[in-house]
Formats: C-alpha cells, sequence, structure tokens
C-alpha cells in the first residue's frame, strides 16, 4: 500500500508520468496533460517525492555550462522524473488499485461493442 | 574573511531587498546567522555586485568570477536611470554551475555559503530601486503569499514563477485560472509538506 491515498488526481499524474518514464516533466506540463490545476497538481507530486517515487531537479542551462551567458529569460524550472523503484511502483498501484466510479463508467465500452 | 560574508558577494542585491527575503530552503541551514542579509544595504550608491578584495583561494575566486561574469546580464535599468535587478536567473545558475566545476576543491565552508547563495538567490523576487517605490505585480504577491504558510516555500515559490513566466503568451484566463490553483492548493500543499517535515 503506498504511503499515501490514492486519488483520481495521483492516478492521472501518475499515468502522465507513466507515458515516458525515463524522462523529466515539469509542473505545468503535467497540469496542462492531466487537466487538472495547479493546486491539485503540486500536492501531489509534493507527496509522490516525499514517499520517494518521483525525484526533483531545478532546470539546467547548457549555456552556463559552456561557459557563456546564460539563455534562460525566466527562472528555472523544476522537473520531475521517477526514481530507480518509482515506475515500478507506480505500475503496480495503477494495476492494483481499481479505478474510480466515475472513471471506470467513462471507460466502460458501449453497450454491443464488446 | 569569514565564510558567510562570502555570500555577500554573490547575494547582490538581495540584502537590498530586505522584506522580499525568503528563508532558506535548505533546513539545514536556516538556523544560520543570516540576518545580516536582512539589513538595509549600508551604501545604496555603491555597485550591486562587491568582490571584496583579496583571494581567499584560487577557486573560490574563479567561482565568484563567474558568477560576477554572470551578473551584468541580470542588472536592468528602469525609468530614469534606477537600478532594477531581475538578477536571478543568470547569477543563480552560474553559482551552480561554479560549483559544480569548483565544488570539489573548495572547502566545505565556502561550498555550503555558495551552495546556499545559489538556493537562495534566486528565490528573492527583487524589486526596482528603491524598495519603497516599488510596484509589485498582483502574480508575484499572490505566489508569495501561497507560498509563505508552506515550509520550504521559497522553492515553490521559485517553481511557480518559472512556470507563471513560462505562461506569459497564454491568456491571462489561463494564468488567472493558475494563480487561484496556487492559491487554494497552498493549503493542501502545506499540510503535505508539513507532514514530511513532522516525520523527518
Amino acid at each position: 500500500m503506498p504511503p499515501f491515498r490514492v486519488t483520481t488526481a495521483v492516478r492521472a499524474v501518475l499515468q502522465i508520468l507513466l507515458e515516458d518514464p525515463g524522462r523529466s516533466h515539469y509542473g505545468l506540463e503535467i497540469c496542462d496533460k492531466a487537466g487538472y490545476q495547479s493546486g491539485t497538481v503540486y500536492p501531489v507530486l509534493a507527496r509522490l517525492e516525499t514517499c520517494g517515487w518521483l525525484e526533483s531537479c531545478w532546470e539546467q542551462d547548457p549555456a552556463l555550462r559552456e561557459g557563456s551567458r546564460s539563455t534562460l529569460t525566466r527562472p528555472r524550472r523544476r522537473y520531475y522524473r521517477f526514481s530507480a523503484d518509482g515506475a515500478a511502483a507506480a505500475r503496480n498501484l495503477l494495476a492494483a488499485s481499481p479505478q474510480p466510479r466515475s472513471a471506470s463508467r467513462w471507460n466502460r465500452p458501449a453497450e454491443g461493442e464488446a | 574573511m569569514s565564510g558567510l560574508t562570502t555570500i555577500a558577494v554573490v547575494l547582490l542585491a538581495a540584502s537590498a531587498a530586505a522584506s522580499y527575503w525568503s528563508p532558506p530552503s535548505d533546513p539545514g541551514l536556516q538556523s544560520a546567522d543570516l540576518s545580516f542579509l536582512r539589513r538595509p544595504r549600508p551604501f545604496p550608491d555603491t555597485p550591486h555586485l562587491v568582490v571584496l578584495p583579496g583571494k581567499r583561494s584560487e577557486h573560490l575566486d574563479r567561482a565568484l568570477q563567474r558568477v560576477q561574469e554572470a551578473a551584468p546580464s541580470a542588472v536592468r535599468r528602469g525609468l530614469g536611470g534606477s537600478r532594477r535587478f531581475a538578477l536571478v536567473p543568470p547569477v543563480r545558475q552560474a553559482l551552480t554551475a561554479a560549483l559544480e566545476d569548483e565544488g570539489a576543491q573548495l572547502t566545505e565552508m565556502d561550498c555550503q555559503v555558495l551552495q546556499h547563495a545559489a538556493r537562495t538567490s534566486s528565490t528573492c523576487v527583487l524589486p526596482p530601486w528603491p524598495v519603497a517605490a516599488r510596484n509589485i505585480p498582483a502574480s508575484s504577491w499572490i505566489m508569495r503569499s501561497a507560498a509563505r504558510i508552506i515550509p520550504d516555500g521559497a522553492r515553490w515559490q521559485e517553481e511557480w514563477l518559472a512556470e507563471y513566466r513560462a505562461m506569459e503568451h497564454r491568456p491571462l484566463r489561463a494564468r488567472a485560472r493558475f494563480l487561484a490553483g496556487l492559491l487554494i492548493g497552498a493549503l493542501r500543499l502545506a499540510w503535505t509538506t508539513r507532514q514530511n517535515h513532522g516525520r523527518r
């Protein structure tokens, strides 16, 4: 059992991240893809990071590494990605926990379709 | 020169923006005596970037030199030639990059100080000079207010600010929704992060 409540928002965030588990995602991107507000997504990210499923790091500006001036015109983003065993745990969780009622209703195939 | 003095070298206008100063995002450093950063700068007309004379070590000097080189691009001038700071991304990133390259050669104290500066200098939303005449955008005010109730709020404020700045091309409605979401979600985020801090 994960140390947090598995809400539809948590499921949505995990599904987004699992689409490409090796890639880093930033908060706004997850909000857009999951269709949830910032106020819902950031607490979920914080929870997942706390329990060790996600890791986060600040955006790196490659220009600075090369010794030239920064090309970023805004503050650095925070990127989230699965930790070593986070992706597997997330997959297990999504496979094991039942779909929320509303989601299962929408996902249910139409009559006569099956 | 003590290690903490070094922070004054690289923190530029952070000390000038007294009311904007956020506590260090690193809990280990929250107990450090950083009160001098909250003091108003004694000489408002002096350059914001001050490199103290004398070398502590080759590596620290080189790191600070890189920070100094990054600083001019961060300095903006407002109406009437008044200094205006948007310092933060280039200087902080220069610090981070310098730390990665030189960190192994620096003393632990120097590293700690520079790391602290790299983390926290960016979280100061720097106002136009003078502070009394500043005009704070509503978005900054909302993000700062939301972050204030969250432990380690400086990190979240910085993260939101980056996202908000990236939304510049989006319609006002989308940006307003983003900010409203932050305000509403701040309580939940505060609850989550407080629980985590409690566990630690």
